[in-house]
This record gives structure tokens, C-alpha cells and sequence, in this order.
């Protein structure tokens, strides 16, 4: 059975290619245009949240730390795809709980890399 | 202070204009990106199908069905030959010929006969004479007379019989050997021209089945270019993104140099006083105006070369992609040959004669099969007359048999006779005689009769041969239900290889046409080209109107603004414009220094 990954961005075209590289890998994809929208999504079986840092309404961070303090979503893994490459907004993200950082552009080859690597 | 003010005014205006532009630059292109994205995983998909066509169809003809028709069909083609083989030996046909040679050799040896005849009938005569000439002393010698007569009369017979016999059997082997000839001449076509062209078309099916594994390699070869290009649209496709920011970015430091100028009034009277501080101020916040501007080119540069780079990648792997279809396309269908390519007919002529000389191979054992079958009852009816003829032997001893007890009781009725039968007693040294030259010629007859018998037996044994139709029956059957397979792979190949060719030919056409209409990169490159253009001789002009200290004053303040950018390029691009040295992290950054080897842009925490 595929395993669901949220994608979360305020770009339509990144949650395109985020969705169109996971699922032509065999995952299931759901997406969440911000923070806000991904908390309210986030029910059911999803096992990772691949999501962007600068997003209106609540941003990364943010998202993070609400996964973080929902029990049934505490340890998936949670990997930030942003255009940031800060070492202090890295600090932050991990501090946040994140599990790994991708800066933009992406390769499908290693977005599914990272994939398969956090889910095991 | 006038001069500065209205200076302001004229940049927050200026600055205001191309804000304003450049929001909508980009963002509106958001649907052509989607388009594309949705178009790009629409061609993904109909190439994963066509991949998988084109495998199959590749695997069709490099794999097990092909390869068990081609192990059948070398199997049938062997036991095919051997029933079609032409013995350059030709037995049956030396048989024959030495069946007629035994005929005439029997003819020969008859007319020898006619002259045990002859002297038979002298005989006769005279030991008739020579009995009259004794009176009641040679009354015996009618009887011994008669004996020899009837036995002259007994050869002739034979001998007519034998003769007759002879003729026909002569003709019957003519006419076999006739029949062979035909036979061997037929067998002959059906080894070398036949079977000749089923190899060929063999030797074709198998450079196909090479050829397919060839194709296969290069089908996988053009779907992993055609996924590596996926990857690079990929990539380019999320520029959109990537620009979006940059000029967001941009428009936020407009806001910011607008935010500075806005303290200068709207209205300035002309009769004003001088203020030197607010004058210097103004200087400074037009100095700082500058550094923005002249950053601002630097990044709209960025953004339009970082732009057009991202459309010029998905042009190049778009057409990329289509001549990799366009590549599977013709690499697919390994049923087809050279004359196939020329005459397009359809990637499965081979399929197509080979399943033709297999029919045509069946039709013709067939009809081998009739003809061996006309051969074989000919065989039957020589091998039955021959073996008629052996009958004949025990009457030619007999005869032999019946001269010598002649030719003895001739003895001894002439000793009986005493001195008036002397001459009967010539008579009888002459029957004795007689005896043993019939007995010669009764031997070479004999002879020659048992070497017919066994040639009768040999002619016997090709006919059982050649009526024995079960193997070729065999055969045939088995021929049919490889044109059978032939049949259904070569359908199935034809229409993957319809289906292959017209999707290939469908979705090159389909990505050539997304290609021509990938436009809108010139019009948003021109946008942040006239943007950047605007910021250059904005930042160029305040340079040249505002003093060098405050441009010192203003390098310090922008020096913080660096903190603000997300991008690693664009701090680069600000460390390059403005100094600070960042410029100098820009080689660091390529390396991937996690050393797990995802890439510089990825880190697992």
C-alpha cells in the first residue's frame, strides 16, 4: 500500500512538481496551500510533510511545531522545501523540529531520496 | 534642499512606476507554468506507455514465443529435410536401374534358351527318325521322343512367359525411375528453395530478435534520457517560484527606498531656507535610494537571466524529450527489416513470410507426400512383378532337371537297344550334352532370377518408405500450429507496433507544439530587462547627484538589508553590488558538505 505525503506551499507550481515527483514514485499526495490550511488537513494516514518556510497565514516554523504538538503526527518526518538557505533559519527549523532541509530548485531524484530515506 | 526634494519626488515616483510593473511580471504566469506542469505529467504518463508497448513489442520479438518458433521450427526443419533429402547415392534409383539390367541380362540369357530349344526339337526329330528306323526295337524311343518334344514346347512357354514378364517389368521400372527422377527433382526444389528461403527468413527472425534486444536497451536508453530531462523540467519549472520570490524581494526594497524619500514634502516652496542637516539627510536617504537601485538591477538581472535559463532549459529538454519519443518510435517494432523501413509495410513483413514459407513449406510436404505415395504403390506393383519372375525359377530348374532324367533314360534305352540302338546312344550322349548346357544356362537363369528376388525385396522396402505418409502427416500438423503461434505474435506485434508508432508520432508532434508556444519568457524577461534598465540609470544618475559622503553613510545602512534575503544568490549578488565580502561564500556553497550525498541544497538533521 502507498504511503500519503502532505506537500505544503503557497506555490501552486511547487506542490505541482512536489506532487508530481512523489506520485509517479507510487506515493499518494495530498496538498495544503499554507500552514493553516496543512493543520487543518492534517488527518488520516500521512507519514511525512514535505512544506515551505515563507507562507502566508502561518508559515513553516509554525506548521512545524503544530505537527510536533499533535500526538498522532509528533515523530513523522517533516522536511522544509524552501528558496532559504540561512543557517540561522535552518537552526530554527530544526530547532522547530524538522527533520531535514531542501533549498530550491529540487531534483525528483533527490526529493524521492531524502523520501525514502526518513520514511524508512 | 530644493534640488534634493525634488530629486525625492521625481525617484519616489519613478521607483513607484516600476513596483508596480513588476508585481503582476510574474505571478501572472503562474498558469503557464501549471499548463505546463499538468502538460509535463501528461507526457510522462504517455510515455511510460509507450515504453512499456515498446518493451513489450521488443520482448515479443526477442522473446520466448519467438524463440520457441524459431527451436521448433529448427527442430521441423530438420526432420523435414531428412524426409526431403536428396541422396546423392540415389539407391533406389541404382535399384531400378539394376532391376532393368537384370531384365535385359534375362532377356539375353532367354534367347540362349532358344537354342537349347532348337537343338531340342532336332533332337526330337531325330530320335523320332531313328525310332521308326528300329521298328518294334525302337517303339520306347516314341515315348523318349515325346518327353523331348514336350519339353521343347515346356521352354518355349517358359520362355515366352519369361520374355513377356521381362517387358513389362521393364516398363513398369522405367517408368518408376521416371517417377523417382520426378520425385528427386522435387525433393530437390523443396531442399534448396523452400527451405533455403525458411532459413533465410530464420536468419532474419534471429538478427531481429538481436536487433530487438539492441532496440530494448535503446528504448530503455531513450526512456531514462527522456526521465532525466523530466527531472530538469523539474527543476526549471519551479523557477517560477524561485523568481516570484526574487522579485518580491525586489518590490519590498522598492517599498523601502520609497519609505526613505518619503519624508521630502510634496510641495517645496522656492523661496525655502537652507537646512544643511535635513539637507544631508536627504542626501543620504538619495544615496541609500541609489545602493537599492543599482541592488536592484543586479537582482532583476538575476531574476530574468535565472527566468530565461528555466524556459530555455524546458524548451531544450522538451524537444529533448520529443526526439527521445520520436527515438523509441523507431527503435520499436523488431519485426521489421531493411526493405520494410523502405516499403513501410507495416514493421511485421518477416512475421509475414515466414508464416507464408511455413504454409507454403506444409503445402509442399504435402504434396511430397502424394507423390511419394504414387511412387510407392509403383515400387509396390515393380517389387510384385520382380518377385512374380522368382517364380519362375523353380520351372527353369525343372527344366534342367527334366533334361537330365531325359538324357539318362535316353542312356538306357539305348544300352537296351545294344548295337542297333548306337545310334540312339549318339542321341543320347547328345541329350546328356545337352543336359549340361541347359543346366549352365538353367543356373545363369537361376542366378539372375534370385538377384531379381532380391532386388524385389529392396524396391519392397523404398515403397513401404515412401507410402509411409505418417511423418509428413505429423509434420504438416505440427507446421500449422507454428503458423498458428506465428500468426497470433505477428497480430499482437502489429498492433503494438500501430499503436507505438501513431502515440509516438502523436506526442512528438504534442511536445513540439508546447515547445513553439513557450513565449512568455520574452515578454517577462523584456518586463524585468526595462525594470532593471529603469533601476541602472536611476542608481547611475542619484550617484552622480548625490555627495560621496553620503553615499559612505548609506553603504553602512545597507549593509543590515543583506540579513533580510532568503536566497543564498541573492546575498551573493549584494556582497558583489554593495561589497561585504559574501561574494567570496559563493564557491563554498557548491559543496556538499553533509557528505551524505543528496546534494549541496539538501541536509538531514
Amino acid at each position: 500500500m502507498s504511503k500519503l505525503i502532505m506537500t505544503v506551499d503557497d506555490s501552486a507550481s511547487i506542490r505541482q512538481m512536489v506532487g508530481f515527483t512523489l506520485r509517479n514514485a507510487g506515493y499518494e499526495v495530498i496538498e495544503a496551500k499554507d500552514g493553516k490550511d496543512a493543520v487543518s488537513k492534517l488527518s488520516g494516514p500521512i507519514k511525512m510533510v514535505i512544506t515551505d518556510l515563507n507562507m502566508p497565514n502561518m508559515d513553516g516554523i509554525e506548521l512545524i511545531r503544530q505537527i510536533r504538538a499533535n500526538p498522532a503526527y509528533k515523530f513523522i518526518p517533516v522536511v522544509m522545501l524552501t528558496t532559504e538557505s540561512q543557517a540561522t533559519r535552518k537552526q530554527e527549523g530544526k530547532a522547530a523540529g524538522a527533520t531535514g532541509w531542501i533549498v530550491k530548485p529540487f531534483q525528483p531524484e533527490q526529493l524521492l531520496a531524502v523520501v525514502k530515506k526518513v520514511l524508512g | 534642499m530644493q534640488e534634493y526634494m525634488a530629486l525625492a519626488r521625481e525617484v519616489r515616483e519613478r521607483l513607484g512606476r516600476v513596483g508596480s510593473g513588476l508585481a503582476q511580471l510574474v505571478q501572472r504566469r503562474e498558469d503557464d507554468f501549471l499548463a505546463l506542469g499538468a502538460e509535463l505529467q501528461d507526457v510522462a504518463m504517455r510515455v511510460q506507455d509507450i515504453a512499456a508497448d515498446s518493451q513489450q513489442l521488443n520482448r515479443i520479438a526477442s522473446g520466448d514465443t519467438v524463440r520457441h518458433i524459431l527451436e521448433e521450427l529448427v527442430s521441423e526443419l530438420d526432420a523435414m529435410q531428412t524426409l526431403c533429402h536428396v541422396d546423392d547415392d540415389a539407391e533406389d534409383l541404382a535399384m531400378l536401374a539394376r532391376a532393368r539390367e537384370l531384365v535385359h541380362e534375362l532377356s539375353r540369357s532367354i534367347r540362349d534358351y532358344a537354342r537349347v530349344v532348337r537343338t531340342l526339337q532336332m533332337l526330337g526329330i531325330s530320335t523320332r527318325i531313328e525310332s521308326a528306323r528300329l521298328g518294334s526295337d525302337g517303339r520306347g524311343f516314341s515315348t523318349l521322343a515325346d518327353d523331348v518334344e514336350k519339353l521343347g514346347y515346356k521352354i518355349v512357354e517358359y520362355s515366352d512367359r519369361i520374355t513377356q514378364q521381362a517387358k513389362t517389368l521393364d516398363s513398369l521400372a522405367e517408368k518408376a525411375e521416371a517417377s523417382t527422377r520426378e520425385m528427386r527433382e522435387m525433393q530437390r526444389e523443396c531442399a534448396y528453395s523452400v527451405f533455403g528461403s525458411l532459413r533465410e527468413n530464420m536468419d532474419t527472425l534471429h538478427e531481429v530478435a538481436e536487433g530487438s534486444r539492441k532496440a530494448s536497451e535503446d528504448v530503455r536508453g531513450h526512456t531514462a534520457d527522456i526521465a532525466a530531462s523530466m527531472g530538469r523540467i523539474i527543476g526549471s519549472l519551479q523557477f517560477h517560484d524561485i523568481v516570484r520570490q526574487q522579485v518580491e524581494h525586489v518590490e519590498e526594497a522598492l517599498t523601502d527606498a520609497r519609505a526613505c524619500l518619503e519624508g521630502a514634502p510634496v510641495n517645496v516652496p522656492a523661496n525655502a531656507p537652507e537646512d544643511a542637516a535635513a539637507d544631508e539627510a536627504m542626501a543620504v536617504e538619495l544615496a541609500v535610494a541609489a545602493d537599492i537601485c543599482a541592488l536592484q538591477e543586479a537582482q532583476l538581472e538575476n531574476a530574468r537571466v535565472s527566468f530565461s535559463d528555466a524556459v530555455s532549459t524546458l524548451r531544450r529538454e522538451l524537444t529533448a524529450i520529443a526526439a527521445s519519443v520520436r527515438g523509441v518510435g523507431q527503435r520499436t517494432g523488431g519485426f521489421t527489416d531493411e526493405a520494410c523501413h523502405v516499403e513501410d509495410c507495416g514493421g511485421t513483413a518477416v512475421l509475414d513470410r515466414m508464416e507464408r514459407s511455413v504454409t507454403e513449406i506444409a503445402t509442399r510436404m504435402l504434396s511430397l507426400a502424394e507423390q511419394g505415395e504414387r511412387m510407392g504403390n509403383v515400387m509396390v506393383e515393380v517389387a510384385e512383378m520382380v518377385a512374380q519372375m522368382s517364380v519362375f525359377l523353380e520351372d527353369i530348374e525343372d527344366v534342367g532337371d527334366e533334361i537330365e532324367l531325359i538324357a539318362l533314360n535316353a542312356s538306357i534305352r539305348a544300352a537296351h537297344t545294344g548295337d542297333k540302338g548306337k545310334a540312339l546312344g549318339v542321341l543320347a550322349s547328345s541329350i546328356q550334352r545337352l543336359s549340361q548346357d541347359a543346366g549352365e544356362s538353367t543356373m545363369a537363369l537361376a542366378t539372375l532370377l534370385r538377384e531379381v528376388d532380391g532386388v524385389a525385396g529392396q524396391l519392397k522396402s523404398y515403397a513401404t518408405a515412401y507410402l509411409d505418409s505418417s511423418r509428413v502427416s505429423e509434420i504438416s500438423g505440427e507446421l500449422e500450429g507454428l503458423t498458428r503461434g506465428l500468426r497470433e505474435v505477428n497480430g499482437e506485434a502489429a498492433q503494438l507496433f500501430a499503436r507505438v508508432g501513431s502515440a509516438c508520432t502523436e506526442l512528438a508532434a504534442r511536445v513540439d507544439h508546447v515547445v513553439r508556444g513557450l513565449d512568455f519568457d520574452a515578454q517577462v524577461a523584456a518586463g524585468l530587462s526595462d525594470a532593471a534598465g529603469d533601476m541602472g540609470e536611476m542608481a547611475a544618475s542619484l550617484r552622480e547627484r548625490v555627495p560621496a559622503s553620503a553615499r559612505a553613510v548609506a553603504s553602512r545602512r545597507l549593509a543590515a538589508m543583506r540579513d533580510r534575503y532568503t536566497m543564498e544568490q541573492e546575498r551573493v549578488l549584494h556582497g558583489r553590488v554593495l561589497g561585504g565580502g559574501h561574494a567570496a561564500q559563493d564557491a563554498a556553497v557548491s559543496v556538499d558538505e553533509s557528505g551524505d550525498g543528496y546534494g549541496d541544497n539538501v541536509e538531514l538533521f
